[in-house]
């Protein structure tokens, strides 16, 4: 028996023990969920729900109106056995689309569109043992110990957790995706030609206020055997190639990364500061076949200062200039296969708005840097910010970040310059009831160097002058935030 | 056998209700009128005193010949003007203590008689009222239960007890403060102060922003105020002297951001004096096993809201610091558990569990008993960030509420709040009533002994002095909104 299927094994029969094993208990239903209004006026986005934006001249400005609806039931059946779901309802914007079938839309005159997304369901459980394992079978929400700069994305499989004293351990295992079945794909076995993520993970507190961490992460990726391939005559597939040539960011088939890190929180005085280092190793399969050397980390901070707190984070991957031939320096985060573009790891320790993923986002889309691995050109991002109260109602933050990739390559265009921007922004928010929040923010970035020459124009798509650069992008929006 | 059991049980029956019958019968003495304002007539006095004697006499009172056989001497006068007259009556018990007064009126010689009769039936009826009332207050569910009682060691086959097929009814309890005083702001925390000299009480009352100290004799009077700094939120307030000088000092739990930023005050002559600041702790005051009030700490780590044991607050040489550990059970942190022992000694752990049902461990941890009521419920919270589960939990932060607290007195009871609503969803908490409850742990389970009377108002804290057996309510009788701060009353019931 593979030791997958061990791990398998083992997980089934715990979930029935557990399951067998606790007393009749009053059943508890929990509820949690949010919903989220926005208005937004930008040049830069244009709720299409992509992660990268397209930067370009004359861009012009694009208002719509949008929404999401988070719910989260829990079915508790005793202290140590619960159901847990996640289900999303949102529109990519007012007046989308109605009648019809299909997931982020609705929003359109008459509405009954089948649009419920299913974000987790899984069964929490903690086996009777003198020290409690906790169990999590099934689609779960997971984030890696370096704020998402790998993965932070619902993703089925097995996560097992303990903690003995001061020390915490787990161990999970993820599948990704399994080629069986899909389109071009119908030769392929289950279980073989798939994407498997395994996380060790441990944390120990050396004193209530310093912890520090290790982490292994392994990605093995053995997707892509088509059905040509899997004939015995490889053949290029056009769609194939597109989704792992141009889109060099996901792991390409056949490929192994192992990935080893450390991380630790501290609180200093008034300063509460955390970070982690990751480094990947291993080899990938396409577009060249190569070994894989990368990292990447972060450092954030916050210390209160005056009637609020200053938030600092800097955060690196390493990138690649030549990601097509050779070996490979790009940090690698996951990508989904099954979509276009969609990237599965997301990082918000900055609290930015154009220039990395905002995480008041719903379906917006459009972010300078997409993703930690941005096109194998890697990143630097540094942000400063201060958040405060003026009242016990009145809030609000400003933050200044700034941007540039790590490398240039064959996805940069004709950029001669790493610098992408500064951006500046501001949150004006009014509670007004413990839950419930409305807010104005304002974003700007005086876009660098990077796009200097180097872009198209929006409506002619002819190439900008090579001095010039782009109109320097803006986002603003008017929210109303409930959680409960 | 069985005739004869049920013989011998009907007979015992019968004696024990005749002696119930005869041992409620109260001696009576009537003394003789005093004549005001009407002609000295020599047989006056007498021929009054008698008609009210033969009036008097009935199942409850016995009028007695002595005034030194009676437990009850009448005294009554008879005033005349005019043609109005007037009978007077007080009832007195042998110190003195006014147990029953009446009157009645009259317009002439021929309403005299009648006149007696209805002094009689009203004095009837006040003097049996005020026994009635007494001998509630003596009943056993409620006040006079022998505290080791309810702490017997578990037994197969304990004894039906008669209490134990009543069901439990409200608590005689009766405000100090009938007409409780509207306090201009929804308040978060109340916890009992010194014993002033006029017999009133200190109250320290906490705010979302601020400690007010109040003292409470007929009506609360604001004595000091302190203000917290902006970005500092008080979640809670406890009262304890820690340094034995007789002024008890103010614990406040402060959280600023992401950290506890905990405060010490003391009153000095009508100022409150900050002791101690920044520190890194939760407080509550607590009485283990219904001994000495203590204060007790736990800490905050940068990813665990309760972090360690709770620990015993000390003073050093340098300021405070944490003393001994608590052992505590699952689910138990510094505001949801209590302690309590059993007869033979044997310690037990009380907690309110995170979904409000009442948990009683063993010593050893092993989880004895869970209520199937909800108690507890506070609105009050801890919110942290915690972008890391934002995926999990639909949130940026993490809330934690802070349970209601459990006291211990010392015969050993539980004494636990209940608060009730119809918008407790998520994070979402909206108290609409609430109830206090005491618990007498049976060996088995815990045994309601009284609860108090339902109120329309969400409990925000509470207090209970254990000597004046005084509950020191904290209601928010108005919600705080959009535009107003709310109010709040604070309500004292005496368990009697």
């Amino acid at each position: 028996m593979s030791l997958k299927k061990k791990m398998l094994a083992v997980a089934a029969v715990g979930a029935l023990t557990a399951a067998t094993a606790v007393p009749a208990m009053a059943f508890e239903n929990e509820f949690h969920g949010m919903y989220r209004f926005k208005g937004v006026m930008s040049n830069v986005q244009n709720a299409s729900g992509a992660h990268f934006a397209t930067i370009s001249d004359d861009p012009q400005t694009k208002t719509f109106l949008e929404q999401r609806a988070r719910l989260l039931y829990s079915a508790k059946a005793s202290d140590d056995l619960k159901l847990v779901t996640h289900f999303e309802l949102d529109y990519s914007k007012f007046g989308d689309n109605s009648y019809n079938v299909g997931r982020n839309n609705g929003g359109a005159l008459g509405a009954d569109e089948v649009n419920l997304e299913t974000k987790s369901v899984y069964l929490d459980f903690n086996l009777p043992t003198a020290t409690k394992i906790n169990f999590k079978v099934g689609m779960q929400p997971w984030v890696d110990s370096y704020g998402g700069l790998v993965v932070n994305a619902d993703m089925a499989g097995v996560l097992a957790s303990a903690k003995y004293g001061d020390l915490a351990n787990s161990i999970g295992f993820f599948r990704f995706d399994d080629d069986a079945g899909r389109k071009g794909f119908e030769k392929a076995l289950s279980g073989k030609n798939t994407r498997d993520f395994l996380a060790l993970d441990s944390k120990y507190n050396v004193t209530k206020d310093f912890r520090v961490g290790a982490t292994y992460y392994l990605l093995n990726d053995d997707l892509n055997a088509d059905n040509a391939a899997l004939a015995g005559a490889f053949t290029t597939d056009a769609a194939t190639t597109a989704s792992t040539g141009t889109n060099s960011g996901r792991v390409a088939n056949s490929s192994i990364t192992h990935m080893v890190g450390v991380n630790a929180q501290a609180k200093v005085g008034i300063a509460t500061i955390d970070g982690g280092l990751i480094y990947q190793f291993g080899t990938l399969d396409t577009p060249v076949k190569g070994h894989l050397s990368a990292f990447g980390g972060y450092v954030g901070s916050k210390v209160a200062a005056g009637p609020g707190t200053v938030n600092f984070v800097a955060a690196y991957t390493s990138g690649d200039s030549t990601p097509g031939a050779g070996n490979s320096n790009a940090f690698q985060s996951v990508q989904n296969t099954t979509s276009s573009g969609v990237s599965e790891n997301t990082f918000y320790g900055a609290n930015l708005h154009i220039l990395l993923r905002s995480k008041y986002e719903i379906n917006s889309g459009g972010y300078i840097v997409g993703s930690s691995n941005n096109k194998n050109q890697g990143m630097t991002v540094g942000a400063l910010g201060y958040d405060m109260k003026f009242t016990d109602k009145l809030y609000g933050n400003a933050n200044i970040g700034a941007g540039a990739v790590a490398k240039t390559n064959g996805n940069s265009g004709s950029a001669d310059s790493k610098y992408l921007g500064t951006e500046i922004n501001a949150e004006v928010g009014y509670k007004l009831t413990d839950n419930l929040n409305v807010s104005v923010v304002g974003a700007f970035m005086k876009l660098g160097n990077y796009y200097k020459g180097n872009a198209k124009n929006a409506n002619t798509g002819a190439a900008i002058a090579a001095g010039d650069k782009p109109n320097d992008p803006f986002y603003s929006t008017v929210m109303l935030n409930y959680v409960f | 056998m069985e005739k004869t059991f049920l013989f011998l049980a009907t007979v015992l029956s019968l004696f024990l209700a005749c002696g119930q019958s005869i041992a409620g019968t109260i001696p009576v003495y009537v003394n003789e009128f005093r004549i005001n304002g009407a002609p000295e007539q020599a047989d006056l006095k007498s021929t009054l005193q008698m008609l009210l004697v033969s009036r008097l006499n009935n199942d409850s009172l016995a009028t007695v010949e002595s005034k030194s056989g009676g437990d009850l001497i009448v005294e009554c006068s008879y005033t005349k003007a005019g043609r109005l007259f007037s009978l007077d009556a007080v009832a007195r018990d042998r110190a003195g203590k006014v147990v029953a007064r009446a009157f009645e009126q009259g317009g002439g010689e021929d309403d005299l008689i009648p006149a007696m009769t209805k002094l009689a039936q009203r004095l009837n009826a006040e003097i049996t009222r005020r026994l009635s009332a007494d001998a509630v207050s003596l009943k056993p569910d409620l006040a006079t239960v022998p505290a080791t009682a309810p702490l017997a060691a578990p037994q197969s086959a304990v004894p039906v007890h008669a209490s134990d097929i009543v069901r439990p009814e409200p608590a005689v309890t009766r405000p100090a403060n009938p007409n409780a005083t509207r306090l201009p702001e929804a308040l978060v925390g109340v916890a009992r102060g010194r014993t002033l000299d006029n017999g009133g009480r200190e109250i320290y009352a906490l705010g979302e922003h601020a400690l007010f100290l109040y003292h409470q004799s007929s009506e609360p009077k604001l004595i000091a105020t302190i203000t917290f700094a902006d970005g500092a939120k008080p979640v809670g307030v406890d009262t304890g002297d820690m340094d034995g000088d007789g002024t008890p000092e103010v614990y406040i739990t402060l959280v600023k951001g992401d950290s506890l930023a905990s405060e010490i005050w003391t009153e000095k002559e009508g100022r409150l004096q900050k002791v101690a600041g920044n520190l890194p702790y939760y407080f509550r005051a607590l009485a283990l096993d219904g001994k000495t009030k203590k204060m007790y700490v736990q800490q905050m780590s940068t990813d665990t809201d309760f972090y360690g044991d709770v620990r015993e607050l000390i003073k050093t040489v340098n300021g405070y610091g944490m003393g001994s550990a608590v052992k505590l059970p699952r689910f138990a942190n510094i505001y949801n558990f209590n302690r309590f022992r059993d007869a033979a000694g044997k310690e037990y752990t009380v907690v309110v569990h995170e979904d409000g049902y009442l948990l009683v461990y063993a010593e050893s941890g092993e989880e004895l008993w869970r209520s199937s009521d909800k108690f507890g419920g506070c609105e009050v919270y801890v919110k942290r960030q915690d972008m890391g589960n934002t995926r999990a939990t639909g949130s940026d932060y993490r809330w934690t509420f802070l349970e209601q607290r459990i006291f211990v007195t010392p015969e050993n009871d539980i004494i636990v709040p209940k608060n009730q609503g119809f918008f407790v969803f998520g994070n979402n908490r909206s108290y609409k009533k609430n109830s206090v409850f005491a618990f007498a742990w049976t060996g088995a389970t815990l045994d309601e002994k009284w609860h108090t009377k339902e109120s329309q108002n969400y409990l925000a804290d509470y207090d209970y002095d254990s000597a004046a057996k005084e509950l020191i309510l904290l209601e928010v009788v108005k919600k705080k909104g959009l535009l107003n701060e709310g109010a709040s009353a604070i309500v004292v019931k005496k368990v009697e």
